[in-house]
């Protein structure tokens, strides 16, 4: 399987990796900024799959070889943190709309 | 080695289907371009979250050009979990934002005691890192505009309070001539830049029209910057009325604070986000 993954590489070319740490960067940012927006109450478990993808790509990072691999899931972490971002401002007005409804009801039809 | 493999099918087999995985497209692929096409497809999508269709498509596309033009399977199916995530981005803003709506639906009364939650969070909002001041003059403005050319994927935002439109107006002062001129000529040499221009208010008066004001406001702004040579698809505005408040409203300089228009600089390709 190695061997088959080299040969697709096409004369190490395509081989040479680029760092991973901008990407690990901007998953960082991306996480931050989820939190910002209350991902951690209101988007719990695509925050966490953010911050397990970003865990992973520090530990890769350290070998060269896992580089590849490193910018993946640093890439994966950024676009799982927007959906956690989304996901708690979606959910937070959910939850307004359906306060206002049940204040609304406590008062009564006007 | 041929005869050995003859008197072994299952080897043959398993030749037969490594050869296969490299010519065949990703199932990840096929599955994200019709998640695409369905979310691209649906009416309140394409009403609320056109920015965000866009981004999906050229995920998709970027997907799809690794796998044509390199083959290279395991980046295919990378870049197809992107777009998937990407295709979900625009379900989720539509949703944000056909809520953001219905909210406006409701009387002001009530929706403020709703606020409690949401004050909050515009107060944890404020914690994070950015690069954001308030304007008082133009060389605050042009100092930030300074900052984010040294910075290219961050994002600004210039809180606009008085400086631009009188109490209860939707004109722009003629002393904001100077700071839309210097924010048209920072999008005009930074094309990978654009901005979203965000209206707010007070509580005091009714909730629809504070809306409505906050609207125009952010539209005056944009409507400068277009007659400044701005392409108008690079300039989204959204009218927030009171939800975003950065102040109390109980005292009269909470609510001088409160009415501001925000123009956010977003960074480089970054994407719309309605709060």
């Amino acid at each position: 399987m190695v061997a088959i993954l080299l040969a697709c590489c096409g004369g190490g070319v395509a081989c040479a990796t680029p760092s991973p740490e901008p990407s690990i960067a901007i998953a960082r940012q991306a996480i931050e900024r989820a939190e910002d927006l209350d991902a951690r109450r209101y988007a719990a478990q695509d925050l966490a799959r953010a911050n397990d993808a970003l865990r992973k790509a520090e530990r890769a990072r350290s070998n060269r070889a896992d580089w590849i691999e490193a910018r993946r899931l640093a890439e994966k972490a950024a676009v799982d943190a927007e959906v956690a971002a989304a996901r708690a401002g979606a959910n937070r007005l959910h939850i307004a709309i359906e306060e206002i409804r049940k204040a609304a009801d406590a008062v009564g039809p006007q | 080695m041929n005869g050995r493999l003859h008197r072994f099918p299952l080897a043959w087999a398993a030749v037969a289907a490594l050869t296969v995985a490299c010519a065949t497209e990703p199932g990840e692929l096929s599955q994200v371009r019709t998640a695409y096409e369905q979310m691209a497809a649906n009416g309140r999508v394409q009403e609320h979250a056109g920015v965000e269709i866009h981004d999906a498509e050229l995920a998709v596309k970027e997907a799809e050009r690794v796998w044509h033009d390199n083959g290279n399977y395991d980046e295919a199916v990378h870049l197809a979990y992107l777009a998937t995530r990407r295709v979900e981005l625009a379900w989720l803003a539509a949703e944000r934002r056909e809520l953001s709506d219905e909210m406006t639906e409701f009387p002001q009364q009530i929706v403020n005691r709703a606020l409690g939650v949401r004050e909050q969070t515009a107060a944890s909002q404020q914690t994070a890192r950015r690069l954001a001041m308030h304007l008082s003059s133009v060389e605050d403005l042009s100092a930030l505009l300074e900052q984010l050319d040294a910075t290219p994927e961050e994002r600004g935002v210039l809180t606009l309070g008085d400086v631009l439109f009188g109490f209860d107006s939707a004109v722009l002062r003629p002393g904001a001539d100077e700071a839309i001129a210097l924010l048209a000529e920072f999008l005009l040499t930074h094309p990978a830049r654009s901005l979203l221009v965000e209206g707010h208010t007070d509580d005091s008066g009714v909730l629809e029209y504070n809306f409505d004001l906050s609207r125009r406001r952010a539209e005056a702004v944009k409507a400068e910057l277009v007659e400044a040579g701005v392409p108008p698809e690079r300039v989204t505005t959204v009218g927030y009325g009171p939800v975003y408040p950065v102040a109390t409203n109980a005292v009269a300089t909470g609510r001088a604070q409160n009415r501001r228009v925000e123009v956010v600089v977003l960074g480089h390709g970054e994407q719309l986000e309605a709060r």
